[in-house]
């Protein structure tokens, strides 16, 4: 009884040592009206001391979409719109871990108001799990329906519901160097033919034809699968296999997955499967920008602003003299240019959420053409799928406003293909990036693989787990 | 007649030492190359990182370390980080070693299935019962609180603190608890005045080991805490990654700040582990 007497006293003077050194849990509601700021703060906060009379709502964001520059999301979003609200305050974390701790914390009835997810199938999760408020009404009221792209809002549908809106509208595309490229009087692929050719005439001449490794990230894999299925396959066959009108097993996907093998025994990625497993992302970068490598088969997400972007690679600041450019990927016709459709998250508001109102009024805010474009020019974000403003590509990289302009005319016309994260169901997309390696290895062939993506799509179809994929 | 067998000169242990010193310098390079390297790449720029990922920095960039606390706020986060070391290991160790005592020496009822208890439930891997964990902090007011996430730590490390601790209590000689009896002591004062400085380099090593734990810990704190600035140093790391990659040459410099303490306690506390676990629990 005494030991007890005494751990607990223990305990709790543990407990009161932990209590007393740490920072107050933000308590919004009960700052001042007073303390209020009029301007943009300078560092990050959970936002600016709320006032009591405006409705809080929480937004929670992952850091690292903004290459740790969280500052600049509170200056380009937050600030701004506390500042004009006369009846809302948007509490904004910079949440490290986004989706662990946002769905942990959804399951225990707690969370952000506003939920950010990695992309419309993690939203599908959560509203399978009921976590999620249907945003018809809303969509509605605020006209989103005018502010985003035709195709836009149907990502977010779940049984003819809306429960998301994308974020992070994004492509793939083939950056090449483009002063090797002209030192070396190597002339940009037209086809995917004429990219094999290139690259093997690359290897002839010492350099790697591909700087790429997935030794950070091993869903990379996925990157050039999709890719290859839409060139080769085409956008067409994709959209007719993903409604399960075709089989995975078709020959056309079959030639892609050899063609991308082929690549990796070639050695063509990053000078062969050993360093495409081992290389970080710096050394790919560094590979590429001073010549020892090519071109580069990535997302719109490369061109970011942050110290380690693939652009600080080239030029004087790093070191050496060559620039890039870009085409977008080759596919089987000559001047056809596919660009696939890729959200990189989704914003949606919680089944918990007290006011959904203010939080609806936050997002047709944070989704404007204006704030889009300060996201973009400010921390180098990938717009939503909006209609941006003719002035809104002003000032950023032309190269990154060419891409950008590209998908949206790409998209209006319909000529889009399909990105593997964004449209194929969560255990089929898992087994496009992993079981890829087994091929790679020569374990498996390419029909055996496609018979396994086959066999698993299947039962996800019946299941219903297929993510909303737009009408062509 | 007998003669005197020549003792013969032992050959030199020449080639025996050489071959020993040599096993010991590679296993020492082994060891430290990778903080060598991680020295090196917190004074490149990012680009000579990924040119150079393991020689020495061609140009030396000292403002990587002031930008690396600056952009992972690491004067917060290191805070936030020894307050949950210090309470976490003052929590294990007041815990653990009156249950590691009372395990080892009071044959309480049912002893054994209480260590079978705590060997199950810390082979659990801690997903298992987040949900419901977090569903009972949030209803106990102990979200965003460092005071909550102590609890936890507490708790999680516990098990492995009474097991360690009872091993070693379990091996020391019960004359001096007798002893003390003996000369009137209760079992508050056997436990105090005798087991627990001879259980010394045992407490020690627990110390050691859930305060590394703590301070590396990820996951719960960010499911448990979502209030910037409570956030622990590990979170720091996010603030130099972007979605596919990472700035190394801030990582490197976040590094070497943040095993720096670590490396500091256990160079000053070195000596007194190493004497502590070689004297045992026989000192006269």
């Amino acid at each position: 009884m005494k030991l007890f007497r005494i751990s607990t006293f223990v305990t709790l003077i543990a407990l009161a040592l932990a209590a007393c050194g740490g920072a107050p849990a933000a308590q919004p509601t009960a700052a001042p009206a007073a303390e209020q700021p009029t301007t943009a703060p300078a560092a990050v906060q959970p936002a600016a001391p709320a006032t009591s009379d405006k409705a809080v709502v929480t937004f929670w964001f992952e850091p690292s979409d903004v290459g740790g520059n969280t500052a600049c999301v509170i200056d380009a979003v937050i600030a701004p719109f506390n500042a004009q609200s006369t009846s809302i305050m948007v509490e904004a974390v910079p949440q490290p871990n986004l989706w662990d701790a946002t769905r942990t914390a959804l399951a225990g009835g707690s969370g952000p108001d506003i939920v950010v997810t990695p992309g419309p199938s993690f939203a599908f999760e959560l509203v399978q799990a009921d976590q999620l408020l249907a945003l018809d009404d809303l969509a509605q009221q605020f006209n989103w329906g005018d502010m985003f792209v035709p195709w836009a809002l149907n990502l977010g549908k779940v049984n003819g519901k809306l429960y998301s809106v994308p974020n992070e509208f994004e492509t793939l595309v083939l950056y090449y160097n483009k002063t090797l490229f002209e030192k070396n009087g190597w002339a940009v692929p037209q086809t995917m033919d004429e990219l094999m050719a290139l690259s093997a005439k690359i290897k002839e001449a010492g350099v790697i034809p591909f700087a790429h490794s997935n030794a950070e990230w091993r869903p990379t894999n996925e990157w050039f699968v999709g890719t290859f299925f839409n060139r080769i396959a085409g956008p067409a066959s994709v959209y007719a296999a993903l409604k399960g009108e075709k089989s995975w097993t078709d020959p056309e996907f079959a030639r892609a997955v050899d063609m991308l093998t082929r690549m990796q025994t070639e050695g063509y990625f990053m000078g062969g499967l050993d360093r495409y497993y081992t290389a970080t992302g710096d050394e790919r970068y560094a590979a590429f920008g001073n010549g020892a490598a090519a071109m580069n088969i990535e997302g719109t997400w490369a061109m970011g602003v942050e110290a380690g972007s693939m652009p600080s690679f080239f030029g004087q600041a790093a070191g050496n003299e060559n620039d890039w450019d870009w085409i977008p990927i080759p596919s089987t016709k000559a001047g056809e240019a596919i660009f696939d459709i890729g959200i990189g998250s989704t914003y949606s508001i919680a089944r918990t959420a007290k006011n959904p109102q203010a939080a609806a009024e936050f997002l047709t805010f944070f989704f404007s053409p204006a704030t889009q474009a300060r996201l973009l020019k400010d921390c180098g974000s990938a717009p939503a799928p909006v209609r941006l403003e003719a002035d809104a590509l002003d000032g950023i990289d032309p190269r990154k406003a060419q891409i950008l302009e590209a998908m949206g005319k790409s998209s209006d016309a319909g000529t889009y293909g399909y990105t593997t994260w964004t449209f194929w169901p969560p255990k089929s997309d898992v087994y496009i990036y992993e079981e890829i390696e087994k091929v790679w290895a020569g374990d498996m062939t390419a029909q055996q693989y496609l018979e396994g993506l086959q066999t698993l799509f299947t039962e996800e179809l019946k299941a219903g787990d297929i993510p909303p994929i737009p009408e062509r | 007649m007998a003669t005197t067998p020549a003792i013969r000169p032992r050959p030199p242990l020449r080639l025996g030492l050489t071959t020993n010193y040599l096993i010991l310098i590679v296993l020492t390079m082994f060891a430290l190359a990778p903080i060598v390297v991680m020295g090196f790449n917190s004074l490149k720029s990012n680009a000579e990182v990924g040119r150079n990922p393991l020689g020495p920095p061609a140009a030396i960039q000292w403002n990587n370390y002031p930008r690396a606390w600056e952009q992972g706020e690491f004067g917060k986060t290191t805070r936030n980080s020894a307050i949950l070391v210090a309470s976490t290991v003052i929590g294990v160790l007041a815990l653990g070693g009156m249950a590691a005592y009372s395990l080892a020496r009071l044959n309480l009822p049912g002893g054994g299935m209480v260590m079978l208890l705590l060997l199950v439930i810390s082979t659990l891997p801690i997903q298992l019962f987040l949900v419901p964990l977090f569903f009972l902090w949030k209803n106990l007011g102990l979200i965003n609180n460092l005071a909550g996430l102590t609890l936890i730590y507490t708790a999680t490390n516990a098990p492995f603190a009474i097991f360690l601790l009872r091993s070693y209590m379990v091996q020391l000689p019960a004359d001096f608890e007798d002893a003390a009896r003996v000369d009137g002591a209760n079992e508050w004062q056997v436990f105090s005045k005798v087991v627990l400085p001879l259980s010394w380099p045992g407490f020690l090593t627990v110390g050691l080991v859930v305060g590394l734990g703590v301070w590396n810990e990820f996951l719960l704190a960010t499911v448990f805490i979502s209030n910037p600035d409570l956030f622990p140093v590990a979170t720091s790391y996010y603030r130099f990654t972007s979605r596919f990659s990472r700035d190394w040459s801030l990582t490197s410099a976040a590094a070497v700040m943040m095993i720096a303490p670590i490396l500091i306690l256990f160079l000053a506390l070195q000596r007194r582990f190493i004497d502590g676990l070689t004297q045992g629990g026989l000192k006269g």
